[in-house]
């Protein structure tokens, strides 16, 4: 009960405290230590006396030594300015105090109160929570400033200056509409710690409203809590914190958590199959739902879902086939109908780029040999099936030598493949590397002509590992390995998970490379021989990938092309290179829109203009780093569509709920001390409650030092009484 | 005006300088035992202008018949003249007091605190060096016995005016290791005392009470008379010590680390306790006693030796 604790301001004199405390101890036993020794004669005497008096003695000095000690270390404690919330206590602080109050106007806030199913009160947490931040407004004395921050992420302070007039305050907070970021607690300490210096110089008052839900731990990584701890602190020793905990149990909530294309390889007429996920936050099972799918906020189809059980998932697929090459924008929503608290996370949007084809570049190593002899003739016969000369095909292939790399502007191009290549200049690997940083998609395919040692002095640093021996001195001979269909990943999970008798699993690999390095030293590995070795691994690098396949892509090393997998392989690796075109696009709120100009229109871009879900309208900056020209907008706080004008042009920016706030589970209160170290006080102002807020704080130290005085007195009369008193 | 002479000194500056050199803090700083002595008995004398006791001699005490083997000298021929017949004159003892002075010399009377001018035994070797003169001046026969656990020298009293350099010389002795033992010392004193005898004993007294009991009850049935000197040290009756103090018990009585403020109170309770059953055990077998702090004149000594002689006397 945090009626009956005690914080103090300055939590580090409580170990001054401590120390102190055996102040008094350490003296009495460097007393027994420095003493004077005389003879004495009328030792029977003394003898007798001490016989006598021993234990009472003892228990004297006992009690003189706990009565020292506590004195000694209670003027520590008082120090320390302990304190506890009363109303009987006058008010320590005195003068006036800037009050502030910082707004958890997060997305987790928007959750409606719980309500019988007949009934259909809308009001939510945030509605709440501005109730009880105008009584506390009511409730600050008058003349004392205020200042509002709210926390939704990026936090903000809704008033440049203080304010002094309540009214003008309440109506800031009444017109104050929930966001729909995540906690940005970091921020705001950010922002109180900055404020201007005759802001800081009144004692301050900080109230924290929150419904401390999952969402609310911020940051997760160990360093950025550290800094918040740190923070926390400094503002604990010149503020009194007040967290008010307007939330209620954890509510049933189930939420759209995915929802995307399966892969960027997208052209009108290709089946494109979406990847959606429902997770089941609640603490109930939830009943059978439908899900909609929306093209251009036209329903496009219904998919039904099963029930799903608490904390659970279930992931849908849906197969479009889209009809032209332009931007597509496709939302998944969870049906109305269903009764959640949270409705906001109940859609999720996405943006798609349909292309109207696909340019790959393949480095033959093996130039003049025939079409399905070389490597290249084998990749671009599967990424590439025309049939007739005017067939349109999706991926484009063009082949070339490694002495054209040079002179080629690689960014034309959604993914390279080395095929077979002895060896590269030092400036086109770097080249190379550079593209893939910049989304660029490479795939290595190595073979007989690999120079291995090249390979691995020039860009074995950030392919996705070293390269080691050829694994069988005489390939082709009874040794040989298969793929292994256990060790499938991502993208090869998808078409051959569960399908161990396909021709992929059967194919026999005569011959490949090893890699050298441990594994944490290596990329992720997609898929492994059924000796454990790797058989392709990946790396992300920047915005691209690298793929490294340790086997040929032709029939020298292994019998896959002659099986019907390996164009599904071929198509399978290149979709999982080649980054996706919308991947600018998709964001997440408070996310600043960031695009490379190389993407855009360079034409357009100064014009550009950018249209928010409710139709704002706001420009966009165009910026410039050590990589060229960027665009940039303010940070997008509203989830749903915005659309960026330029030159003529509009392309749609998906931006898609944090799912941080969609688990409406609260967090402990101890776990909220770790984050806010004593003294916190923490006040639970659920819905209904109507205690006052503002609570006089009472300060223990008077009481102490009185409780001191008396103290002192006592120890100075029972030392005259037991004869300890000099 | 004539420089004083403390040796010789005129009546009236003994009368009126002699009296301070009953102080012990006077005393402390005169080595000289005999002249020390010698300062304290004329200044006790002459500080009472008119001395009681002087000029004792021999008196008649009856007639008897003369027998046969009778000394003729002691013929009274004025009674054969008037009655013809021959008696002998007798008188009284013609030997004054005899008086012992037993004085303590076990390691507790080496004991002196800051607050004491001299030790235990040095105030002790005073008294009995102050009574020895002050006996011998009175015609008194004067012997010392020095004891610890037991006697360690003893010297039959005699009125010899020569005895006085003896009881000096014995007197200037120091104190020894061990601890004190009276019972044993009374009773050897008692044995070796053949007549009616004055004990002077000076000591602390830190032995059993009854040890002490059944020495003095042996003494007195042989119908001596004893006089208890117990000195003590200012420290020892005040207890005024300070601070953490580690002591270190004289007479192997091993050590004491402790705080004497809290230790003061229960110890003057013993101590009192103590001299207060020593008191009575001397009331009771009709002895006198008489305490001396260190830091007092020596004079109520010499005081009491002549009361209690006065009393033997008749």
């Amino acid at each position: 009960m945090y009626m009956l604790s005690v914080a103090v301001f300055h939590p580090g004199l409580i170990w001054a405290a401590a120390g102190l405390a055996l102040v008094p101890l350490i003296i009495y036993l460097l007393n027994r230590r420095r003493y004077r020794e005389v003879p004495w004669a009328a030792m029977q005497f003394l003898l007798a006396a001490n016989h006598k008096s021993h234990r009472r003695t003892r228990l004297e000095q006992l009690l003189l030594l706990i009565l020292r000690t506590v004195i000694i270390s209670g003027i520590a404690v008082a120090l320390a300015r302990p304190f506890w919330p009363s109303s009987a206590a006058p008010k320590i602080l005195g003068g006036s105090r800037h009050h502030i109050l910082l707004l958890d106007d997060s997305a987790s806030m928007s959750a409606r109160l719980p309500v019988t199913p007949d009934q259909t009160d809308t009001t939510t947490l945030f509605d709440w929570q501005i109730t009880r931040a105008l009584q506390l407004l009511d409730e600050v004395p008058a003349g004392d400033p205020v200042t509002l921050i709210t926390l939704s992420q990026p936090a903000r302070i809704l008033s440049r200056s203080l304010l002094f007039d309540r009214s003008l305050a309440s109506r800031v907070v009444q017109e104050l509409a929930p966001g729909e970021g995540v906690n940005d607690l970091a921020g705001a300490l950010q922002l109180i710690n900055e404020l201007p210096a005759e802001e800081t110089d009144r004692q301050r008052a900080l109230y924290l409203f929150s419904d401390f839900t999952t969402g609310y731990r911020g940051p997760v990584d160990e360093s950025q809590l550290a800094v918040m701890r740190q923070q926390v602190q400094k503002l604990q020793q010149e503020s009194e914190l007040v967290l008010f905990d307007v939330g209620v149990e954890q509510q049933d909530n189930l939420a759209m958590v995915e929802w995307r294309a399966a892969h960027a390889v997208v052209g009108p007429g290709e089946p494109l199959t979406l990847i959606g996920r429902v997770h089941n936050f609640g603490t109930h099972r939830h009943e059978p739902m439908r899900v909609e799918i929306r093209l251009d906020d036209q329903l496009l189809r219904e998919e039904a879902l099963p029930a799903i059980e608490a904390g659970a998932d279930h992931i849908f697929q849906s197969t479009i086939i889209p009809e032209r090459s332009e931007w597509e924008v496709l939302s998944a929503r969870i049906a109305t109908g269903v009764a959640d608290a949270l409705s906001g996370d109940d859609q999720r949007p996405a943006v798609l780029q349909v292309r109207e084809e696909i340019p790959v570049l393949l480095v033959d190593g093996e130039p003049g040999r025939e079409a399905l002899l070389g490597q290249c003739g084998y990749l671009l016969t599967a990424w590439s099936p025309q049939l007739r000369p005017d067939e349109p095909v999706l991926v484009r292939s063009q082949i070339a030598v490694e002495t054209e790399l040079i002179g080629l502007a690689l960014d034309r191009y959604a993914a390279v493949a080395i095929c077979n290549v002895r060896r590269l200049p030092a400036e086109v690997w770097h080249k190379l590397h550079e593209y893939v940083q910049n989304g660029g998609g490479l795939m290595i395919f190595v073979g007989d002509q690999v120079d291995i040692s090249h390979y691995n002095e020039t860009a074995g640093d950030w392919l996705p590992a070293r390269l080691g021996a050829a694994a069988f001195e005489q390939p082709g001979r009874d040794e040989f390995v298969r793929f292994d269909p256990r060790s499938l990943a991502e993208p090869m999970q998808a078409d051959f998970a569960g399908r161990e008798r396909s021709g992929l699993f059967l194919a026999r690999i005569d011959q490949y490379l090893r890699v050298e390095g441990s594994q944490s030293s290596r990329g992720a590995e997609l898929m492994r021989y059924t000796n454990g070795d790797p058989a392709l691994l990946s790396r992300t690098l920047g915005a691209g990938r690298v793929v490294l396949v340790t086997t040929s892509a032709n029939m020298e090393w292994n019998n896959l092309p002659a099986k019907g997998d390996f164009v599904t392989l071929a198509v399978n690796l290149l979709r999982y290179v080649v980054a996706d075109g919308a991947r600018f696009n998709n964001l997440t709120v408070a996310d600043r829109y960031l695009c490379p100009a190389r993407q855009l229109e360079a034409a357009g871009l100064v014009n550009s203009k950018l249209l928010s879900p409710d139709g704002r309208e706001s420009t966009p900056e165009l910026r410039r780093d050590e990589r060229g020209y960027y665009l940039q907008t303010e940070p997008l706080l509203s989830s749903g569509w915005y659309r960026l004008r330029f030159g003529g042009s509009e392309e749609p920016i998906a931006v898609r709920r944090n799912l941080a706030d969609s688990d409406l589970a609260r967090i402990s209160e101890s776990e909220i001390r770790t984050l806010f170290p004593e003294p916190i006080e923490i006040r639970h102002v659920s819905p209904g409650s109507t205690t006052t807020l503002i609570q006089q704080r009472q300060e223990a130290s008077a009481v102490m030092i009185y409780a001191l005085i008396l103290l002192l007195l006592v120890e100075t009369l029972l030392a005259m009484l037991f004869g300890h008193q000099k | 005006m004539p420089p004083k002479d403390p040796i010789n000194p005129s009546d009236e500056a003994l009368a009126k300088d002699y009296r301070r050199y009953l102080d012990p803090r006077t005393l402390a700083k005169i080595a000289n035992l005999d002249l020390r002595a010698r300062l304290v008995v004329e200044g006790y004398i002459s500080g009472m202008h008119r001395s009681p006791y002087r000029g004792y001699s021999i008196e008649f005490a009856q007639h008897r018949h003369y027998v046969q083997g009778d000394d003729i000298r002691h013929i009274d021929w004025k009674v054969f003249a008037r009655t013809n017949k021959y008696y002998i004159k007798q008188y009284e003892e013609e030997t004054n007091l005899v008086c012992l002075l037993g004085v303590d010399c076990s390691e507790s009377m080496a004991f002196r605190s800051s607050e004491a001018p001299m030790s235990k035994h040095d105030y002790a070797v005073s008294i009995a060096a102050a009574l020895s003169y002050l006996a011998l001046r009175q015609q008194d026969s004067v012997g010392l016995a020095t004891f610890d656990d037991g006697i360690t020298r003893f010297i039959r009293p005699t009125n010899n005016p020569a005895q006085w350099k003896v009881v000096i010389h014995e007197l200037e002795g120091s104190t020894g290791p061990s601890k004190t033992s009276l019972r044993k010392v009374l009773d050897e004193l008692s044995e070796r005392l053949k007549r009616r005898t004055l004990i002077v004993l000076i000591s602390d007294f830190f032995d059993d009470l009854e040890n002490i009991r059944q020495g003095l009850r042996y003494l007195r049935y042989h119908r001596n008379e004893v006089i208890l000197c117990q000195v003590l040290d200012p420290a020892e009756l005040e207890f005024p010590l300070k601070g953490p103090t580690l002591f270190r018990g004289m007479e192997k009585l091993g050590t004491l680390l402790a705080e004497p403020r809290t230790l003061r109170e229960r110890y003057l309770e013993e101590m009192q306790r103590f001299t207060a059953q020593l008191r009575r055990l001397c009331r009771e077998l009709k002895l006198d006693y008489v305490l001396f702090n260190t830091r007092d004149p020596l004079d109520v000594a010499l005081s009491t030796y002549l009361a209690t002689r006065g009393a033997t006397m008749r």
